[in-house]
């Protein structure tokens, strides 16, 4: 289970980005953030992100249109 | 191979010097791929063509004496682009009717942000892309123009923090 | 009526629509998702454009004779003479002076365009990136099925109308 979920559904590029980076900077290193989109090209620039800035993805599970990615702090 | 964004970027600067060259889309040089002016073209050659049909006197203020390419013929670019996305969206399954979530990207602010980007466009000559292509032929207002579209994103950026 | 241009315009939008939507292209992006990331991806595509913009426009400067004002700076400015002779105004052609675009653009002295580059750059750049990306992507979202993105599109024609029946003459008449 994830420590902190962030919903960006209906939110398209940067927001996503953004908000990922806002949320990942207030957490604790070790934490797991769960982010839920729905937008395609926000799925790639979060996985992006998280791995340029050396961060885990752990898990990308899809559920119909929507698509939740677990990310874990390093 | 995956369509990345680089390899995309390097087709398109190809595609806009052959259009000039051999496609004929000539007076003005540096034509070859522009959003904002071939949708002034194609409005222009719509209104022209269809209001001494229909007698609509408004269809003439919109022509421009001496205007750039739209008397000939008609640039059909912008079609072709939202062709292709629905193509490419349908094949790929990405096609889906939504709408924007934040307040300024609801439909009412996109309508006027339309209105606002297009006349910029206008006044400065070109859309992005168009500055690009003529930073590519070595125009030095365009290399300038380019500088102050970077400080206007740094400068909307700033502005999307706040919101 | 010459028809090359249209049949080849459809083709070439077709391929750059397709290739956009795959690719997720996007100018402004790749400056906005710099800035606020450090994201590269998107820039890379800026640089390959106008890398290959200008080796296009080299080789083909060989090839084909419509290319024949390339490199811009170094005569590009002789090609206003003969429009300013039909305008009546005497002038001297400067390298400084931009592509032209627009009947605006006619305008001899280099201190109009280089405002009109500074306002209209400033204003491109802040309001597409507040609008979420650039024309092109707009168009892309739009065929995605975007309900705002398709209201952009029908903003954007209105404003091409609304430019060149009010702002064209009060931007002619305050810069000459």
């Amino acid at each position: 289970m994830a420590d902190v979920t962030l919903d960006v559904c209906g939110e398209v590029c940067p927001l996503p980005v953004m908000k990922t980076n806002e949320a990942l900077s207030k957490m604790k290193s070790g934490q797991t953030l769960e982010v839920i989109v729905d937008y395609p090209p926000s799925r790639e620039n979060v996985g992006r992100l998280a791995a340029s800035k050396g961060h885990e993805v752990l898990n990308i599970s899809e559920q119909g249109d929507l698509t939740s990615l677990l990310i874990k702090k390093a | 191979m995956r369509m990345t964004a680089a390899i995309a970027g390097g087709i398109f600067g190809l595609l806009g010097a052959a259009g000039q060259a051999f496609f004929h889309v000539i007076p003005p040089p540096a034509y070859g791929i522009c959003i904002a002016c071939h949708m002034r073209d194609l409005v222009n050659w719509v209104t022209a063509h269809i209001s001494p049909i229909y007698g609509l006197k408004a269809g003439g203020a919109l022509i421009i004496p001496g205007g750039p390419v739209s008397y000939n013929f008609p640039v059909l670019t912008i079609v072709g682009i939202l062709i292709g996305a629905v193509i490419a969206a349908k094949v790929n399954k990405e096609f889906k009717w939504k709408v924007m979530r934040v307040w300024w990207q609801k439909p009412w602010a996109e309508f006027l942000l339309g209105i606002l980007v297009m006349i910029s466009a206008l006044a400065f000559g070109g859309c992005p892309i168009r500055t690009a292509l003529k930073a590519g032929y070595l125009d030095i207002t365009a290399v300038i123009g380019l500088i102050m579209i970077g400080l206007g994103v740094f400068a909307g950026c700033q502005v999307l923090r706040k919101l | 009526m010459d028809l090359l241009p249209p049949i080849a315009t459809i083709f070439l939008g077709l391929i750059m629509g397709y290739l956009g939507q795959r690719a997720r292209m996007c100018f402004i992006g790749g400056i906005r998702d710099y800035y606020l990331v450090k994201d590269t991806y998107l820039i890379k595509g800026l640089f390959t454009f106008v890398v290959c913009a200008l080796a296009g426009f080299f080789l083909f400067q060989l090839v084909s004779p419509a290319v024949k004002t390339f490199p811009w700076f170094l005569d590009g400015g002789a090609v206003f003479a003969k429009n300013w002779e039909a305008m009546g105004v005497t002038a001297v052609p400067s390298a400084l002076l931009p592509v032209p675009g627009d009947p605006i653009t006619w305008s001899p002295k280099v201190g109009a365009h280089i405002v009109l580059a500074i306002f209209g750059g400033f204003g491109l750049g802040f309001f597409s990136c507040i609008a979420g990306g650039c024309p092109f992507r707009q168009h892309i979202m739009a065929a995605e099925g975007s309900k705002s993105a398709i209201l952009y599109l029908v903003g954007f024609v209105l404003g091409a109308i609304i430019f060149h029946r009010f702002v064209a003459p009060f931007i002619k008449a305050i810069l000459g």
